[in-house]
């Protein structure tokens, strides 16, 4: 049974999986925890998702990551990343570059970037030249775990071997939905997916985005899918122009607009990912951020 | 005096400019009062009261005192409804009166944290000094200040204003813990000569004396504060250390050294500082990599991290020079060519800013910090050797590191010629750097031919630096003409080509020079060598325990 962290209420829709040791998939139950932040399609707010979530964990979970792994680079434009270095997905994979040598603060307190690189949009293939290619962002992050706490992945959409590196590093999998038929039809194949893998350490996180609640389709959608999926979390996120003014003030929406109605559905959307997340008591200490 | 760009009243106050006050202790503010009033004019001067300030200071810095390292004190001052934050240098320009850099700027609000959202001048030096690290209280003054304006009596501009302030000193959010009674007198103009007359009488009819302590430290003192000695204090390396005692004196020296320089590389005024820093990371880089067989393998983690640093030091180190360079090459031009300077130098200054941005988010990643940290940490406790080696006599074991060293640089510079490529030149320059930075480290065992070794070397690496300065600057040129061609003015293209080929002289002469520099290093090596045979020869080695 999955042990929820000592301060927190226990979830019943917490995972029955438990991480003990070594999980399925191969990662270690203590230290960094590597939460990815993905969906097939594009423009479903996934990178408004890391970046705002990032922020949140940074304040209140200590030193965080966030690795902008999107060739289009939306994630390292919000937080005005500005990479001196570079390093193609050739260089790291070889071990010619590492990961660390690319690390820039983004001056939000214990948040830190990896930027995008134009050249991601070819890790694909270099990953195939490799041994055990699904394998290879895991072992490129784990240098990263003397230092961060949590390692947030923003991933480029579309199914390819990095999203498969990426699901297979990932202790969680955060899915921000559009409320559309298609969307759950995703969800489905994603879940099977994992069951296929048998990463039974893997936790799935999906959440509704960019809700427009004057639609019926959007109401009778939601309501569907939280039958069908019972582990939807709660919180959902709505479409809204506070939102969308993140691009244009290039930061974190708690860190611009702390008290808008905004930072405080991505507040509780983390305060409500936290309570859900298996492991022993320590692991993501939080406080839970002054809403 | 207080010169510099002020904004008009209402607006945010931005003001980088200079302080100048004569600062007087003084044990009865009522006596100065009484002769105050009872010389309202005096010596051609009119002193006429003013409204009584009640000001509330609070003083910050990080937990690792950078703002006082980087060279200044930083101050939020709340009076009259308005918040301003300051920076006053510690540095005083003259020792007869306080002269010292002030920079002041209006704040939103007293949050130490709306510092940092400033981008004003102190705004923008807080946060490229103190990078992530939170501000924190040092002490707080309430002051009671009755002021005194001073104007000549034929004319209606004030020359300055003097002060009678009766202070309370306590710790953050505490109890008062001293008091403070001072007469300040400010010039507001550059005429000083009827203050300082002005001051010398109030000295001797009020018996004041020239105050011994600024408030800042005489604030620090009172709540028992004082910034920390630096770490690691110099120690010289003798024939009795192994090997790893001097690869950790080496270590302890350069990290005291990074130290000392971060905060004012940070703050990016002084190139120096920036210059300085490098010289000790670039230290600290070579002494990992020459003992890493001895050191414990902790301290080997940081070199990556040292790398990187660097190289984004480095890039700005570039613009640096660049900027001089067009400094010097404009002073030398007739002034009517100097017109196309002004954009080439807009471009240098834009992409230095840039590099600086990237160089501050590169030192501030928590994944430098605690690497840095990592290496101050390891260097502050004892540190057992790595390796049956370890033990060895420095001055037995370190011919070999150096010889190994020379006979890499001998393998590629015999093969250095006239016609040799840049980047032929430029891998030389690397190992002579390298031998030069390993033979420095042990230099004290070995006295004068290790000393005029090192010498010969840092000439000829100097020397090889011209083409490589010169190769840079090319580069930069040219990228600049290709990727801006249509924008940059026909008199900066022309001005370009004409400093490319200063560059291109300058490296034609030092690729004279540079056969000399190494038949001089050959030379130095020859007598090192001896040094080193007689050395072993004498030196004995530990007895095993």
């Amino acid at each position: 049974m999955a042990e929820s962290p000592d301060d927190l209420t226990p979830n019943p829709k917490a995972p029955v999986a438990a991480v003990l040791g070594l999980g399925a998939s191969g990662k270690q139950a203590d230290g960094m925890k590597i939460i990815a932040v993905t969906n097939i399609k594009g423009g479903v707010g996934k990178t408004t998702t890391a970046v705002n979530l990032s922020y949140l964990c940074a304040a209140s979970s200590g030193p965080t990551l966030l690795w902008d792994l999107d060739p289009q680079g939306a994630a390292t434009y919000t937080l005005r990343g500005d990479p001196l270095e570079r390093a193609t997905p050739k260089k790291l994979l070889s071990g010619k570059r590492h990961l660390p040598e690319l690390i820039l603060s983004t001056g939000y307190p214990n948040l830190d970037l990896l930027p995008a690189d134009f050249s991601y949009r070819n890790f694909d293939v270099h990953l195939a030249e490799r041994k055990r290619p699904t394998e290879r962002l895991l072992k490129m992050s784990r240098s990263l775990r003397e230092v961060y706490s949590v390692l947030f992945l923003d991933c480029a959409p579309g199914i390819s071997l990095l999203s498969e590196n990426v699901l297979h590093a990932a202790d969680a999998i955060i899915v921000p939905l559009l409320p559309t038929p298609l969307s759950v039809r995703m969800l489905v194949q994603l879940q099977d997916f994992i069951a296929i893998k048998g990463w039974t350490d893997l936790m799935l996180l999906p959440f509704f985005s960019m809700v427009d609640r004057r639609k019926s389709l959007h109401h009778e959608i939601i309501a569907k899918t939280r039958e069908q999926f019972p582990t939807l979390l709660a919180t959902e996120v709505p479409y809204s122009s506070e939102i969308e003014r993140m691009s244009l003030r290039r930061a974190p929406i708690p860190a611009f607009a702390p008290r808008s109605a905004a930072a405080q559905i991505y507040s509780a959307l983390w305060a409500e990912l936290i309570s859900v997340w298996p492991g022993r008591a320590g692991e993501i200490r939080t406080r839970l951020p002054a809403g | 005096m207080s010169s510099g760009t002020a904004s008009a009243p209402h607006t945010k106050l931005h003001k980088d400019g200079r302080e100048v006050e004569w600062q007087l202790a003084c044990a009865d503010l009522s006596s100065v009062r009484r002769w105050l009033s009872n010389h309202g004019t005096i010596d051609g001067l009119i002193l006429e009261p003013r409204s009584t300030q009640q000001i509330f200071d609070t003083y910050l810095d990080t937990d690792d005192w950078r703002i006082h390292r980087a060279g200044f004190a930083l101050r939020v001052r709340s009076e009259s409804g308005t918040t301003e934050a300051t920076l006053k240098s510690l540095h005083s320009a003259s020792t007869e009166v306080a002269d010292r850099r002030e920079l002041t700027e209006t704040l939103n609000s007293s949050d130490s944290e709306a510092i940092r959202e400033s981008i004003g001048p102190v705004g923008i030096r807080v946060c490229a000094v103190s990078g992530a690290r939170t501000l924190l209280p040092l002490f707080e003054l309430r002051t009671s200040r009755q002021r005194f304006s001073i104007r000549k009596s034929d004319e209606t501009r004030q020359l300055g204003e003097i002060a009678l302030d009766e202070t309370v000193i306590s710790r953050p959010h505490g109890e008062p813990q001293a008091s403070m009674l001072r007469v300040e007198v400010e010039a507001l103009t550059e005429a000083h000569g009827p203050l300082r007359s002005l001051v010398k009488t109030l000295r001797s009819n009020c018996g004041l004396e020239a105050a011994s302590d600024t408030k800042y430290s005489l604030g620090l003192k009172s709540v028992g504060l004082a910034p920390p000695a630096p770490e690691f204090s110099a120690t010289t390396i003798d024939a009795s250390m192994t090997i790893v005692e001097v690869a950790l004196v080496n270590l302890r020296r350069y990290t005291a050294a990074w130290l000392l320089h971060e905060p004012g590389a940070r703050l990016g005024e002084d190139l120096e500082e920036l210059h300085d820093l490098r010289v000790a990371g670039r230290r600290l880089d070579a002494i990992l990599r020459q003992f890493k067989s001895f050191l414990p393998p902790a301290f080997l983690k940081v070199r990556a991290t040292l790398k990187t640093v660097l190289r984004a030091l480095g890039r700005v180190r570039d613009f640096d020079i660049a900027l001089s360079e067009l400094e010097d090459f404009s002073r030398k031009l007739p002034k009517s060519d100097r017109v196309g300077v002004a954009p080439l130098k807009e471009h240098l200054l834009s992409e230095r800013g840039r590099a600086r941005a990237q160089m501050l988010n590169v030192l501030d990643s928590i994944w430098v910090q605690k690497n840095l940290q990592e290496l101050t940490s390891l260097l502050a406790a004892p540190v057992a050797g790595s390796g049956a080696s370890a033990a060895d006599l420095a001055l037995l074991g370190s011919p070999g590191l150096i010889r190994r060293r020379f006979r890499k640089l001998r393998k590629r510079a015999d093969l250095l010629g006239v016609g040799s490529s840049t980047e032929e030149y430029h891998e030389v320059r690397g190992r002579v750097k390298k031998l030069r930075y390993a033979l420095e480290a042990v230099a004290a065992l070995y006295g004068k031919p290790a000393a005029d070794t090192v010498r010969a070397l840092r000439r000829w690496q100097e020397n090889l630096g011209v083409q490589q300065d010169a190769a840079v600057a090319m580069r930069r040129l040219n990228a600049l003409a290709g990727a801006q061609a249509g924008s940059i003015p026909a008199e900066t293209l022309f001005l370009m080509g004409r400093l490319a080929e200063r560059h291109l002289g300058a490296a034609r002469q030092a690729r004279k020079r540079s056969a000399t520099g190494y038949r001089k290093v050959r030379q130095k090596w020859k007598k090192l060598q001896t040094k080193f045979e007689k050395s072993t020869a004498n030196a004995a080695p530990i007895a095993a325990p």
